[in-house]
């Protein structure tokens, strides 16, 4: 029995091992973010659709072009109260084509209930996959979720994990529902979603126009052949009605998220 | 004692932990909301998206979510086998067993560690040229004619169906996967989407080798050529009355 005991010991105290890059995970139970920065669809797909928009270059034969992949820091408040964000082309173009606005601006003033509780759960479902705007690169489109991409800060261990002491919820939540990645959203999270999502609208009246509907809608822009709902479908009322202004005229408990 | 009970305590934390530890690609998880509402509930989960590549699935695969692959990303395959075989098209109505054998496997293979698992996965859609489901499945759980809402939490079965129907999905812990498929009573283009993952032992979505296909399976033909044992046997039957005829006849020619 004490052996036993001992051995017990010894395969707990394994687990209070400082996680590394190589062994992210020494007790076994949560799972890291690796360490690999590839862009978005960096390991490619054999026989797939794909999803990237961050190759470099592209054209068989033809002449090169640099399809730029904008990456944007998440806005902030500036002195004057605008909004501000830098935005570099990953793929380093030479261009300013496509760039996504930097500001400094007025964000729409959108109702942020109405984004928690119905405009938020259509992103999770449909866009927030790791390969496609569940990245912190190449997207000006990008969305934290449990289970996908997790923001990069330092939160308190999950409660029902064995990790002690603060933790980086991207390295270890991100692309796992387990542990901290099954963890509610941060406040960051949910602000960063919200801001990115309506920039959407800056300068425009009519939601039909953004991007956020314009991409993914069917017979609407190209989005790598990934089309999400129809004009006359729920997801896409949904959204516009946000982007038009409604509200939902109470607070939103997005609980479990 | 105390040693003993501080032991245990632990171990009952690692107990209730490892109830947690699903691996995303459970085969409960597909349907379950993205965003783990309401109420409370489990999640979250794919939404309903099952990452075939079809229409259904809004052309989302599997390789959207199995990124940064390892060194050897691409090498894994998924190969079909139809009984009886396809051939250049399918005939109308027919039945077949489809086997979709995970073929290269080379993540996951040694000992994972404590509370992780080898995860694969595997889904499928057959869709016309509109993107709507067609034929009927036939899982290990569940079938397009009695579609069931849900599956059994920690089911063992090979393949499943349930919720809409649209897509076979394998169990996350095989390496190969049988269903069947039958085909469309009328004819129309039929396109088999099927999308896999070679998972590690790390229960995420990344360092995996994914792999998505489709297969054109024309746009079938009626079965009089090759008709299925069953409906032989009816065929004989609905001979017996002529038969029985025939030899009437020449009893009688016999007797004169």
């Amino acid at each position: 029995m004490r052996r036993m005991n001992l051995a017990l010991c010894i395969f707990l105290l394994s687990c209070s091992e400082a996680a590394t890059k190589d062994n992210p995970c020494p007790q076994g139970i949560c799972i890291a973010g690796n360490g690999n920065d590839g862009g978005p669809g960096g390991g490619g797909s054999s026989g797939s659709s794909g999803s990237s928009g961050s190759s470099g270059t592209s054209g068989d034969g033809g002449p090169q072009v640099c399809n730029p992949a904008w990456t944007c820091t998440a806005w902030q408040k500036d002195a004057q109260g605008k909004s501000t964000r830098t935005c570099t082309d990953t793929n380093k173009c030479g261009t300013a084509s496509g760039k996504p606005s930097e500001g400094p601006l007025d964000l729409p003033g959108l109702d942020f209930d109405y984004y928690k509780c119905n405009v938020e759960p259509i992103f999770d479902r449909g866009c927030a996959m790791v390969g496609c705007h569940g990245t912190e690169v190449g997207r000006p489109f990008k969305v934290y979720a449990r289970g996908r991409l997790r923001h990069q800060e330092t939160v308190p261990p999950a409660p029902t994990c064995l990790d002690t002491g603060p933790q980086e919820l991207a390295k270890k939540g991100t692309a796992t529902v387990m542990c901290l990645g099954w963890s509610k959203h941060t406040a960051a999270e949910w602000q960063q979603n919200f801001d990115n999502a309506r920039s959407f609208m800056v300068g425009l009246t009519n939601p039909d126009d953004s991007e956020l509907l314009s991409q993914p809608v069917y017979q609407g822009k190209a989005h790598t052949g990934v089309h999400l709902f129809r004009k006359s479908d729920a997801d896409y009322q949904t959204i516009a009605k946000w982007l038009s202004g409604e509200k939902l005229g109470r607070t939103c408990d997005p609980s479990p998220n | 004692m105390k040693t003993i009970l501080v032991t245990l305590g632990l171990l009952l934390a690692i107990t209730t932990t490892s109830r947690l530890a699903r691996a995303w690609d459970g085969p409960t998880m597909w349907y379950e909301s993205a965003t783990g509402g309401p109420g409370g509930a489990d999640g979250p989960g794919g939404g309903g998206i099952i990452g075939t590549g079809g229409a259904s699935d809004h052309n989302i695969t599997c390789a959207n979510c199995h990124i940064k692959g390892d060194a050897n990303y691409g090498t894994v395959d998924f190969k079909p086998t139809f009984n009886p075989p396809i051939g250049a098209t399918y005939k109308l109505g027919q039945t077949y067993q489809v086997t979709f054998a995970m073929v290269g496997e080379h993540l996951g293979l040694g000992q994972c560690m404590p509370y992780m698992k080898n995860i694969n996965g595997f889904a499928a859609a057959f869709e016309d040229d509109s993107g709507k489901p067609v034929g009927s499945f036939r899982a290990s759980y569940g079938s397009t004619t009695s579609c069931p809402p849900t599956i059994p939490k920690d089911s063992t079965d090979a393949t499943y169906t349930y919720n809409d129907c649209h897509a076979v999905i394998g169990h996350d812990t095989n390496a190969s996967w049988t269903f069947s498929w039958t085909a469309p009573a009328v004819s129309t283009p039929v396109t088999l989407y099927y999308a896999g993952v070679d998972g590690d032992c790390m229960m995420d979505s990344l360092m995996d080798d994914a792999k998505v296909g489709t297969m054109k399976l024309g746009g079938g033909v009626a079965m009089r050529d090759a008709p299925a044992s069953g409906n032989r046997a009816l065929a004989w039957l609905g001979l017996l009355p002529a038969i029985g005829f025939f030899a009437a006849s020449r009893r009688a020619q016999q007797r004169r």
